[in-house]
């Protein structure tokens, strides 16, 4: 809690032979951020992308290409709202593996097998649809023509005649035919159909007058059409045109029914293949990070501390004990390329979420996860402020909790902090009496006929705002202070006395006088609000010089403005308590409608009633979902929060739907024959066991 | 002026203004969110969410509405400024004022639907600036829960609820 996972940097020293092995098995692991080998010795060659990388890699697009062809046809299962809540998980397909070689020859097996047949399937498919676009292009263009009583055939040219069928604009028609004729001594026809706003024209000249009228048809833009295939008249032809697209068409459904047959049976193995080959692609990427000689090996990168036994344990036992280990804490000048791994109990851990969307904290910051973890699920609770909305988040949140706990995914982690929120919307609901607004009001008092009943609150949201101002006020002002007080702390343990004093405590100060002075202590008050104001413009005089005049001002009211910020807790309370309030007039006002003795109102106010409240929930759900987060960031993260650490991301395989087990004597026989490594050669050097 | 010429024309405006803003706020930002879902479908619910974000001025323009006539008496015992005093006129026209406030700070609905359809083309490009979006078009709403705030002071100090 509050602190990132402890990171050493370890510098692994190995044989050549064993560098296939060593990547698998930390791969697998997932527990090391790889970092470029940085020795300053010439001497070190960078590792080359060798073929079974590259094949990799190659055939990784390849059959994500076949995955996404079968994806389009397979046949899926619907599931509905079930689904949504509980999601199965994946089935797994597990694989030995012996080496990067042996998977290459496998997926090659694989893909001589399904390839020819997909690609088969696709192209035919391809060409079908290329047909179907042909024909319907043909089908337009002969509807175009169907009111002309002349065989297709006629509209095309012959050996002494040039026939042009198209359209032109009805006002370039007239001087169009004018120009044609003059250029070909009027040896020229043209008939014409009148279209809407077009001319549908058909020009025959001779052979030989065809280079002189080509330049005026262009010139008046009269657009051609290419006649169809065929025989008969427009009308006939067409019939035969959908006689053939209803057949290609019925054809295509054939191919489509095929391909869902092949997703049937490939598909599953397809991406499981298609996982195998991007991990094996992962670490061909990883090779640029390492550094080799002729027969040695290095690699470096950080390790979560409390992993790095197992890690060294698990690489001594895969290399025989041929390998130098040497770690070492990151120094003052590494705390920028630490990568951060945040560390909270695991009830906490979902709440991380909320810290990595902002960015995680330096290695020497604190993780402000534990905090804003009540205080986001709080403020979420006081905006919402209902008792029933908060059940209705609580029931929805919780059954996502329980469909997606198995995946430990975003949307595990999204609901379980919704389920926070909820707990609280509903304490706050309580705490203000609002139950669907005052809807619990209204009913309690039909069904005991006390008109004057309310639940028991400590202020009316609608009736008594300023009440609630207040306490959203004094809520911001609390959560300012804690956050500048984590920053005075920090600052102070990282060595930064002035900072610490002047950005952080002056501002504790000032608060500490606002909070005094309202509750009435003058003099401690003035005192303190005084100190911090001396405080802090010293410390812009000190940070920004010639500009402090200025920066005082605008910074103090950046201050107010970030404080008076907190006064959306009480505008979305009010709006919630708002709109369930019209939600319930509007059902009262329904409620009495009746046509003579059916009574239609009951029917209809549980709709509106239904309805509305529902809508209520959700607008006002997002609306504290968003502005309790903005709070959290802007406000709250403003006091002290960088957000500038790296976020761990170690150098880990992605298994979803494939699982892989080790074949550790195939792996070091490999190794130990020497055939996994460009050096081809065997090697007997004992590198000495050496240990951190 | 009447008083109930006042009180009307604060409610009006309040939701009025503020409800037509918000309407512009997330037609700009549902154009954004109907391409969004042509390229990929599963930008939907992102962009939902985004588009819903200018919806709250509206909400606190109705809610303002409510309050002035609540506080009017107009929703419940009856109109309480009927009649023509000088003391009604100014309570009255401070429910104007309140209404007023909130309707022109409800304009940030419509820079906030801009942001929002900003975000949204973000969000289709890349999913993982979907938070950032929002606390984007989050800061536009701020002077709204200023101007509700205001108006709040003025009715609950000036008139009383």
């Amino acid at each position: 809690m509050f602190k990132p996972v402890e990171m050493v940097k370890v510098n692994l020293l190995t044989l050549e032979n064993y560098r296939d092995v060593l990547l698998t098995y930390l791969h697998e692991k997932g527990v090391v951020e790889l970092r470029e080998v940085s020795s300053g010795i010439d001497a070190l060659e960078r590792e080359v992308l060798d073929d079974v990388y590259r094949k990799a890699s190659s055939y990784s697009i390849s059959i994500s290409r076949l995955a996404d062809f079968l994806d389009r046809y397979r046949r899926r299962t619907k599931g509905g709202i079930k689904a949504v809540f509980f999601p199965r998980e994946k089935s797994k397909k597990s694989y030995t593996y012996e080496g990067p070689q042996k998977l290459i020859e496998d997926v090659e097996r694989f893909l001589a097998e399904a390839e020819p047949e997909i690609k088969e399937l696709e192209s035919r498919m391809g060409d079908l649809i290329a047909e179907i676009d042909r024909i319907n292009v043909a089908i337009e263009t002969l509807e175009l023509l169907s009111n002309l009583d002349l065989d297709v055939h006629y509209m095309r040219s012959t050996r002494l005649l040039e026939i042009t069928v198209g359209l032109v604009e009805r006002q370039k028609f007239e001087p169009m035919v004018a120009e044609l004729r003059q250029v070909t001594n009027d040896a020229v026809v043209a008939t014409v159909r009148e279209l809407e706003d077009r001319i549908l024209t058909i020009v025959v000249v001779l052979k030989r007058d065809f280079d002189k009228v080509n330049p005026v048809l262009a010139k008046y833009s009269f657009e051609k059409i290419d006649i169809p295939e065929g025989r008969g008249t427009p009308a006939e032809v067409l019939e035969d045109y959908r006689r053939r697209l209803r057949e290609k068409e019925e054809e295509l459904k054939k191919a489509e029914e095929e391909a869902a047959e092949l997703a049937d049976r490939y598909y599953e193995d397809i991406v499981f293949y298609k996982e195998l080959m991007e991990n094996e692609r992962d670490k061909g990427n990883a090779l640029s990070m390492l550094r080799r000689t002729k027969f040695t090996l290095l690699l470096s990168g950080w390790v979560p501390k409390d992993e790095l036994d197992e890690v060294i344990g698990g690489v001594k036992e895969l290399t025989d004990g041929k390998v130098h280990v040497e770690v070492s804490e990151p120094s003052r000048e590494e705390v920028e390329d630490v990568p951060i791994k945040l560390k909270n109990p695991k009830w906490l851990a979902p709440f991380e979420m909320i810290t990595e969307m902002y960015g995680v904290p330096r290695y020497d910051e604190i993780d402000p996860t534990p905090i804003i973890a009540f205080t986001y699920s709080f403020f979420f609770g006081f905006m919402l402020t209902d008792f029933f909305y908060g059940l209705i988040v609580a029931i929805i949140a919780a059954l996502l909790v329980m469909g997606h706990r198995k995946f430990q995914n975003g949307t595990y982690r999204f609901a379980y902090t919704l389920l926070w929120s909820s707990m609280f919307t509903m304490g706050m609901g309580i705490l203000f009496g609002s139950y669907f607004g005052n809807a619990g009001d209204i009913v309690v008092r039909y069904l005991t006929g006390n008109p004057s009943f309310h639940f028991p609150r400590i202020a009316d949201t609608l009736r008594d705002p300023i009440f609630v101002l207040e306490l959203a006020l004094a809520i911001g002002l609390a959560h300012l202070f804690t956050g500048y007080t984590i920053g005075f702390i920090v600052k102070l343990k990282n060595g930064d006395k002035k900072g610490a004093i002047l950005d952080q405590l002056s501002w504790m100060l000032i608060i500490l006088g606002v909070a005094l002075l309202a509750v009435k202590m003058k003099t401690v008050g003035e005192g303190l609000f005084g100190v911090g104001i001396i405080l802090f413009a010293v410390g812009e005089v000190v940070n920004n010089g010639g500009l402090a005049g200025l920066l005082i001002i605008s910074d103090f009211f950046g201050f107010v403005g970030s404080w008076l910020s907190y006064a959306r807790l009480m505008a979305l309370a009010l709006a919630t308590s708002g709109i369930a309030m019209v939600v319930n007039i509007l059902t009262q006002m329904v409620w009495g409608v009746s046509i003579g003795p059916i009574k239609l109102g009951i029917l209809m106010g549980v709709i509106v009633f239904v309805g509305g409240q529902l809508f209520s929930t959700a607008i006002n759900a997002l609306g504290a979902f968003v502005h309790s987060l903005r709070l959290q960031y802007v406000e709250f993260f403003g006091t002290f929060y960088s957000g500038e650490g790296r976020q761990f991301k170690p150098f880990a395989s992605r298994r979803e739907v494939s699982e892989v087990r080790l074949n550790k004597e195939k792996l070091n026989g490999v190794a130990k024959s020497g055939s996994g490594s460009g050096s081809g050669s065997s090697v007997s050097v004992v590198v000495e066991n050496g240990g951190a | 002026m009447d008083p109930i010429v006042y009180v009307a024309l604060g409610a009006a405006l309040a939701a009025g203004i503020a409800g037509a803003a918000s309407a512009f706020g997330v037609g700009i930002a549902g154009a954004a969110a109907a391409g969004a879902i042509a390229e990929d479908e599963k930008n939907f619910k992102n962009a939902l969410i985004l588009e819903g974000l200018p919806m709250t001025q509206s909400i606190y323009g109705l809610i303002t509405l409510f309050l002035i006539l609540l506080s009017a008496g107009i929703i419940g015992s009856g109109f309480k400024f009927s009649a023509n005093t000088t003391q009604n006129i100014v309570k009255s026209a401070i429910l104007f004022g309140a209404g007023l406030t909130v309707g022109l700070t409800g304009l940030s609905a419509i820079p906030q639907g801009i942001i929002a359809s900003s975000g949204i083309g973000a969000v289709a490009k890349n999913p993982k600036t979907f938070t950032q979006s929002i606390i984007f078009a989050a800061m536009a709403e701020t002077m709204a829960i200023f101007g509700l705030v205001g108006a709040l002071i003025m009715i609950a100090t000036g008139v009383g609820l």
